[in-house]
């Protein structure tokens, strides 16, 4: 019965006109984005942030959604014509893709994208309206000590997932977490760190710092070189459909990839990248044949495709339910929810049920959009893919310097942005990772103000956080990860031979 | 130069002034963390971990490793530095320049410069591109979205 009245709500509020068209301009764009080679699901939500900030909070988060896992969709269809990832989940159907791309089978491999895209997207959706509620009704019964604790966890899970360097990524977390304090103190009020200035009592902007590192930092790295000329294969209407046979080789791995993907999305720094990962690694290791794979074969791009979309959606379960974004994405999409004055997390299902169903159903409509969009769309695609880098790279700073500056009507935040996109750059070129930065800083100052809570409960004393079993729980495991890399290096002088052979597996 | 060194180094900087600036606010007081505890403990961690990578940046073993590593260029291209510079001298101007010649000027200079002078496009390309970018930019902006772009001293 509430199954239902729940399903008619998600319905209702998806299916109104507004909505609806917030939902097809979010996963239009959020495909366009995707399919621009160095703008990936990241950039393009960042890029179209302040867009949707004239919206209402409803239309504003369905046109963000749709963006991101617009954006998925995109960034398979560069992989498989260019050899390019539009973005990095899109990595290992580069593989296969481009192999069946250049075999003259570009069409079936889109189309495989496209449709395992869709089941993946859509199992989660229901695993979403399944899980979220119970979730969030134990995140309900949470303290101080609990949030801080769960909120720790999920950055060390970034931390530890994030590419490169450990300890970069946790320095970058830790930067993170500082630049979340310049502003107004929430609990005692106090101005810190704003140097006297006021356009950071408010403290520092969400949308110029994640402008300046995915979008003017990337526009950098891209001007070093300038650019070679694509190979871009032709694919004509008539052969986008797979075969019968490549539905019958695909099915498997479009079910594994599905459930990989569900799990891995709902892990705090797994998501779409490690899922799309696990899943072209599994089908390899079932196949009977693993030497097809990265010779053109369609198991190898509908299981990475099914996974990571699978991923996308996986992803909002902790986001709804706890309040925790597990991917950058997803805390830039948080942030978005915060200047709309609404928290995720427990609390979001009982004060704004129309938007947390709205959403969900707009995801469902979403990506029946763009299964019935993509595919004739693809040659539009491949014209924009042509469109030279001299001209794209402009008009992306433009949109970063326009959007920075409309949030607030702030010259200030330009500024910030410009000097956000200087450090980025150079963050690339020293390999630090910009994922952990941005979770910190969206995540930070909650964590503070629960961490400070749960210090005033216990007066003073940490062992608050091990004398209750969730918070003890999260905690340890927290404390072990980040110790494990060390404890794994000494362990590896002593048996070298044993972890390599472990490392080749994947 | 060595990049980890220059890095390292950075983030030291960025962490003591946290760590300092935190001694200003109530760090900890009867038993209640106050607003500096959190930048305090913070830019602990951010100090510790940027020396961790700067002693292993001046270990001895490591030392050949990052030699061989300063050798590979910074810039994969001879000119990459000057379009990177000028890039950000365009960014630049353009905030300076927003609040006095507005809007529509500003964003056609710039889109012109940045078109002309990084990877040169022809003439005619740059100038079409140029107006029809400001013009859409200016319509999708501030007629439908509503932001108030800087209008400068025109009053356009």
């Amino acid at each position: 019965m509430d199954a239902i009245s729940h399903l008619y709500l998600a319905l209702r509020i998806s299916l109104d006109p507004f909505n609806l068209l917030a939902c097809f301009l979010g996963v239009l764009f959020g495909t366009l984005v995707g399919v621009l080679p160095g703008l990936g699901p990241t950039a393009a939500i960042s890029l179209l942030l302040p867009i949707t900030f004239t919206l209402t909070p409803v239309q504003s988060i369905i046109m963000l959604a749709g963006i991101y896992y617009g954006a998925q969709y995109g960034g398979s269809t560069t992989s498989i014509l260019v050899n390019i990832p539009g973005e990095a989940s899109s990595v290992v159907t580069c593989l296969d893709g481009y192999q069946m791309a250049r075999k003259g089978r570009a069409g079936p491999a889109l189309g495989i994208s496209a449709f395992g895209s869709f089941i993946g997207g859509t199992f989660t959706i229901v695993m979403l309206m399944l899980l979220a509620p119970p979730l969030a009704g134990i995140a309900l019964k949470f303290g101080p000590p609990e949030s801080a604790s769960i909120m720790f966890f999920g950055l060390t899970m970034v931390t530890y997932l994030s590419s490169g360097s450990m300890v970069k990524a946790l320095m970058m977390a830790i930067f993170g977490l500082l630049l979340g304090c310049i502003g107004t103190d929430l609990i005692t009020g106090q101005q810190r760190y704003t140097l006297g200035i006021i356009d950071l009592e408010d403290g520092v902007g969400l949308v110029p710092v994640v402008m300046g590192l995915f979008g003017i930092s990337e526009v950098l790295s891209n001007l070093e070189n300038l650019e070679r000329k694509r190979e871009i294969f032709k694919t004509d209407m008539r052969g986008l459909l797979p075969t019968k046979q490549d539905w019958k080789d695909s099915a498997g791995p479009i079910a594994r990839g599905s459930l990989v993907g569900f799990f891995l999305g709902l892990l705090p720094g797994g998501g779409a990248l490690i899922a799309s990962l696990i899943s072209y690694a599994m089908e390899k290791k079932i196949a009977r044949n693993p030497e097809k794979f990265g010779t053109g074969d369609i198991r190898g791009v509908a299981g990475p495709e099914t996974a990571n979309n699978a991923g996308a959606g996986g992803a909002f379960i902790p986001l709804m339910s706890l309040g925790i974004p597990c991917n950058v994405v997803l805390a830039i999409l948080m942030g978005a929810f915060m200047i709309h004055k609404i928290t995720p997390g427990p609390l979001l299902l009982k004060e704004h049920p129309d938007l947390f169903w709205g959403v969900v159903g707009s995801m469902y409509v979403g990506n029946i959009m763009l299964l019935i969009l993509n595919l004739p769309l693809i040659g539009i695609w491949v014209k924009i893919l042509k469109i030279p880098y001299a001209i794209l790279f402009p008009l992306i700073f433009l949109f970063c310097l326009i959007g920075s500056y409309s949030l607030n009507n702030s010259l200030f935040d330009i500024l910030t942005m410009i000097i956000f996109g200087i450090i980025g750059y150079f963050m690339k070129k020293f390999h630090y990772d910009a994922a952990p930065l941005v979770m910190a800083f969206v995540l930070g100052p909650m964590l503070e103000e629960n961490l400070r809570q749960a210090l005033l409960i216990s007066r003073g004393s940490p062992g608050i956080f091990f004398s209750r079993p969730i918070s003890f729980l999260f905690v340890t495991v927290s404390l072990v990860l980040l110790v494990s890399p060390y404890l794994l290096r000494l362990f590896r002088k002593q048996r070298p031979g044993l972890l390599i052979k472990e490392g080749d597996g994947l | 130069m060595n990049r980890e060194l220059f890095s390292s180094v950075f983030w030291l900087a960025v962490g003591a002034l946290f760590f300092f600036g935190s001694f200003r606010y109530s760090i900890f007081r009867s038993g209640i963390p106050g607003a500096g505890f959190f930048p305090f403990m913070g830019g602990i961690l951010l100090i510790v971990l940027s020396l961790v990578v700067l002693i292993s940046a001046l270990a001895p073993s490591k030392k050949q490793l990052t030699a061989e590593e300063s050798k590979e260029k910074f810039f994969s291209q001879k000119d990459s530095y000057k379009r990177i510079l000028l890039a950000l001298l365009a960014l630049f101007v353009y905030w300076l320049a927003l609040g006095y010649l507005g809007f529509l000027l500003t964003t056609f200079l710039f889109m012109l410069f940045l078109l002309r002078f990084i990877d040169p496009q022809r003439w005619i390309t740059t100038l079409t591109v140029s107006f029809l970018t400001t013009i859409s930019a200016y319509m999708l902006f501030n007629l439908w979205l509503k932001v108030r772009l800087p209008p400068g001293i025109w009053k356009i």
